[in-house]
């Protein structure tokens, strides 16, 4: 079931002189895991805000078209009625937090206290939550105390308790440090083995190679390429709209260029082991 | 802390001290009875007196050094400025209370400086000791059962919150400014210049972040129109109930016994 649908989507931020959004098409089936790439300003953050109804309805501006999510027309649905289908985990992760709360614990609530959910229910989805993200050691410590890596952990708790159909992680860790990069990663890991429907805007390639089943590259406001990971993320075009490739596609594309038979390119490190081992194995000459 | 625990001190609102327990609007009608009081009393034994009495209270319940901290500075600086303010200017006249060098200070100025003293102490320990005791949230959760509406209760509680945030904030802007050369040390007046550039990208940002901040916010349903839960609870009971009528009851007949021996006098 298709659970995003955008058809013919042009969107235009009051601010800005030229459209932001140009004509896209996008078809989301539910358990999808899609990775969205493209340089800076390519309208990835803009699709993000236009499938969560912050565009138009929080920053206004013009948008042609039609958004339906999870079955919602989003031009005409309440910008708080979709908080129960799309979750969104921001790019600061300073930012996130309620500012109202004085333990981690309530933080990770106050969605679902938002929600009405009954308190009983509360308790037990924050704990579960909790338990599964692995937090529990932060769960009385002041929301406003937490490291950058804690921070965001902490946000995506908070909306993954929420439970909502669809989640939408916008660069989670550009300003994190390695070891809070690792921690982010290993919790979208786990929401992917879930089957959890996941749109992930991210630079770092090598951890869109290994976790998108589908990428989405966009320039200049359209998407110029959709298709599984393994076909976008081995094609050297991709070199010309400023993303770069994982590091195994690259060396098998140059390993292809020096003659020899790689059968396919690898874009993450096993595929690499595999695809070279072959290699080794009928002798080609590494 | 294990998540029991946790689920205790959310759940419940008790810390197993009289003062902490009360209910905020307890606290709050205390407050403004101690306050009340402190308008309508003739003479100046009672701000001192209410002084002490919640610096017991306070100790009780283990706010002891952070209410006598501010109480301490409010004694120094108010009521010592206020005390010496009215001694030295008194010009009624009357009976010298001492002699220093070539200024009388007469008695009357430092009765007059310590009735003053009286209403400034009655109300600042008043206020402190009620700021002291009551944990913000449950105050807002309080005010919202009293109908206050969530959002004003939302912006009260995130003020408190955001005004320590942007107070790290400007200290970040201020060291990355020293660290470009710009002085930030010294004189006052070095100081006023060095504030003046901290201010803009303090501002900037802090506008930048409400933006996302505001996003987040709508993630988390902060729109979504239904009756909120509250995972706190603020405990309250019928003796509570009663001795706030009874407060106020008491108050308002002491303050308008008092008031006419303030007239009289």
């Amino acid at each position: 079931m298709a659970c995003i649908e955008l058809k013919q989507v042009s969107y235009r931020y009051p601010t800005s002189k030229t459209a932001n959004l140009k004509e896209v098409n996008l078809t989301v089936e539910s358990g999808e895991f899609i990775a969205v790439i493209g340089r800076n300003e390519a309208g990835k953050t803009t699709l993000c805000n236009v499938i969560r109804g912050f565009a138009p309805h929080f920053y206004q501006g013009k948008l042609s078209g039609s958004v339906h999510v999870n079955g919602k027309d989003v031009l005409r649905t309440e910008i708080g009625d979709l908080s129960w289908d799309v979750g969104y985990v921001f790019q600061n992760p300073f930012n996130q937090n309620s500012g109202v709360k004085a333990t981690v614990y309530e933080e990770i609530s106050y969605g679902l206290e938002n929600l009405g959910i009954p308190r009983r229910e509360i308790f037990d989805r924050v704990d579960e939550v909790i338990n599964l993200l692995g937090i529990a050691y932060l769960a009385d410590k002041h929301p406003m105390k937490l490291s950058g890596g804690q921070c965001q952990r902490v946000a995506l708790a908070s909306i993954i308790v929420m439970e909502p159909a669809i989640l939408l992680i916008d660069e989670p860790t550009s300003q994190l440090d390695p070891k809070g990069t690792e921690d982010v990663f290993k919790i979208i890991d786990m929401l992917k083995k879930k089957g959890k429907t996941t749109i992930l805007v991210e630079h770092k390639i090598d951890r869109v190679a290994e976790y998108a089943d589908r990428v989405i590259l966009m320039d200049e406001g359209r998407i110029v390429r959709d298709g599984p990971a393994a076909q976008i993320l081995s094609d050297p075009a991709l070199l010309e709209y400023g993303v770069t490739l994982p590091q195994t596609a690259l060396l098998g594309l140059r390993l292809r260029e020096e003659g020899l038979p790689l059968e396919r390119i690898p874009i993450t490190i096993d595929q690499a082991a595999v695809s070279i081992g072959a290699l080794r194995k009928e002798g080609g000459g590494i | 802390m294990d998540l029991n625990q946790l689920h205790q001190l959310v759940a419940s609102s008790r810390r197993g001290r009289f003062w902490l327990d009360l209910n905020p609007m307890t606290k709050m009608v205390l407050a403004f009875c101690e306050v009340s009081l402190a308008i309508c009393m003739p003479g100046f034994a009672y701000g001192f007196l209410l002084m002490a009495v919640l610096m017991l209270c306070a100790a009780t319940c283990g706010l002891g050094k952070t209410y006598g901290k501010i109480m301490l500075s409010v004694l120094v600086i108010f009521v010592g400025l206020m005390i010496l303010a009215r001694a030295l200017f008194y010009e009624g006249g009357g009976e010298v209370f001492v002699t220093l060098g070539r200024f009388s200070i007469y008695k009357g100025g430092v009765l007059a400086g310590l009735r003053a003293s009286s209403v400034i102490l009655g109300f600042s320990s008043a206020l402190v000791f009620f700021y002291a005791s009551t944990e913000p949230e449950y105050l807002m959760l309080t005010l919202e059962q009293y109908r206050c509406p969530p959002k004003a209760t939302f912006v009260i509680l995130s003020t408190f919150q955001m005004i320590p945030q942007m107070g790290v904030n400007a200290k970040t802007i201020q060291d990355a400014q020293r660290a470009r050369g710009i002085e930030t040390e010294g004189s006052l007046w070095v100081r006023a210049k060095a504030f003046i550039p901290m201010l803009m990208p303090l501002l900037l940002s802090s506008f930048s972040a409400a933006e996302e901040k505001s996003l987040a916010l709508e993630t988390r349903g902060f729109n979504y129109d239904s009756p909120k839960t509250r995972l706190r609870i603020v405990e309250d009971s019928k003796a509570q109930k009663a001795a706030r009528i009874g407060l106020i009851a008491v108050t308002a007949a002491a303050c308008v016994t008092g008031g006419y021996f303030k007239w009289l006098a």
